[in-house]
């Protein structure tokens, strides 16, 4: 009986070590996961105080930025990184056809109202 | 106890499957719904700056860039602790989870302080939703997008209650609550550079 109760006490700490380990594992992905999107925000913002005569490729530049921290909010913050296929494809879809039509907009200069 | 944290463990190899989804599936509709939306007003204001250049460029001088970068790192921290929230939660440890979730609140009412005063700034300096098309945007967009932090902020005072309530299992409604204000954030980090950070 002694070393059953061994045996049990010996897997409900092996389980509590691995969850301990994966809680730690997710925190630390979203620590960096906010660095990251602080570091971007800090560099967007002293790069926009820059002079600079390339407007559109600057333009182009900031909008790819803000969708690249777009696209880290959604996957690990948001958690679609382990999402259900689907639901990644409809979230990622989102983000890249928006940002295909951002471009091109800014790219050809597109107005269709006034 | 042990038989509870194996269901928990069950829970983490379910999410990392890829058959998770987080939140209620009927709640991803109205979020894409009005991703979709937004879409539209970011294209809208594109055409516009494309229109008049010279006119967006002078307007968006006048805005406070240091209050659009406060309201961003804001906002992003206000997401890391409600992402963070939900791991405690889904770990068991509710109370840990409760206090994230209050402190993300309390940053979110930080964003709100921060956008009255841009207002407040604005409307003292004679500048008007009628003043010129930047600013009709800027006014209808950031107040749309004020208005979903005020409703992020009434879900996660839903949110918050139930991490209180200690008889309830609600991940679903936690993690679909929390999945709600961080688009709010998201789309705020497309609005401050379209306004802001744009030349």
């Amino acid at each position: 009986l002694a070393h059953s109760r061994f045996t049990l006490d010996h897997s409900i700490f092996s389980i509590l070590h691995v969850e301990v380990n994966i809680l730690i594992s997710a925190i630390r992905r979203f620590v960096v996961a906010w660095l990251a999107l602080v570091s971007l925000t800090l560099l967007s913002f002293e790069a926009c105080a820059l002079p600079n005569n390339m407007n559109q490729i600057f333009n182009l530049a900031i909008l790819i930025i803000a969708f690249f921290k777009v696209r880290i909010v959604s996957l690990e913050f948001m958690e679609i990184r382990y999402a259900h296929l689907l639901l990644r494809v409809i979230v990622e879809g989102w983000i890249w056809l928006t940002l295909l039509i951002l471009i091109l907009v800014i790219a050809f200069d597109v107005v269709l109202f006034t | 106890m042990g038989w509870r944290k194996v269901v928990m463990v069950d829970r983490r190899v379910s999410r990392g499957s890829g058959h998770h989804i987080p939140g209620e599936p009927g709640l991803w509709v109205m979020f894409m719904g009005d991703l979709i939306i937004f879409s539209v007003f970011f294209t809208t204001f594109l055409n516009y700056r494309n229109a008049t250049p010279s006119l967006f460029h002078a307007s968006a001088m006048t805005l406070n860039r240091g209050f659009g970068l406060t309201n961003t790192i804001l906002l992003l921290t206000s997401s890391l602790f409600a992402a963070i929230a939900v791991q405690w939660y889904r770990d068991g440890h509710a109370r840990a989870a409760y206090y994230l979730l209050v402190a993300s609140a309390a940053l979110g009412w930080g964003f709100v302080a921060v956008k009255i005063m841009e207002y407040a700034e604005k409307l003292q300096t004679g500048i008007q939703p009628d003043t010129n098309i930047f600013f009709t945007l800027y006014f209808v967009l950031t107040g749309m997008h004020l208005l979903h932090v005020l409703i992020g902020e009434a879900v996660l005072l839903a949110v918050i209650l139930k991490t209180n309530d200690k008889d309830t299992d609600s991940l679903s409604f936690v993690e679909g609550g929390v999945c709600f204000w961080h688009i709010v954030d998201l789309l705020w980090i497309i609005l401050f550079s379209l306004f802001y950070m744009s030349k």
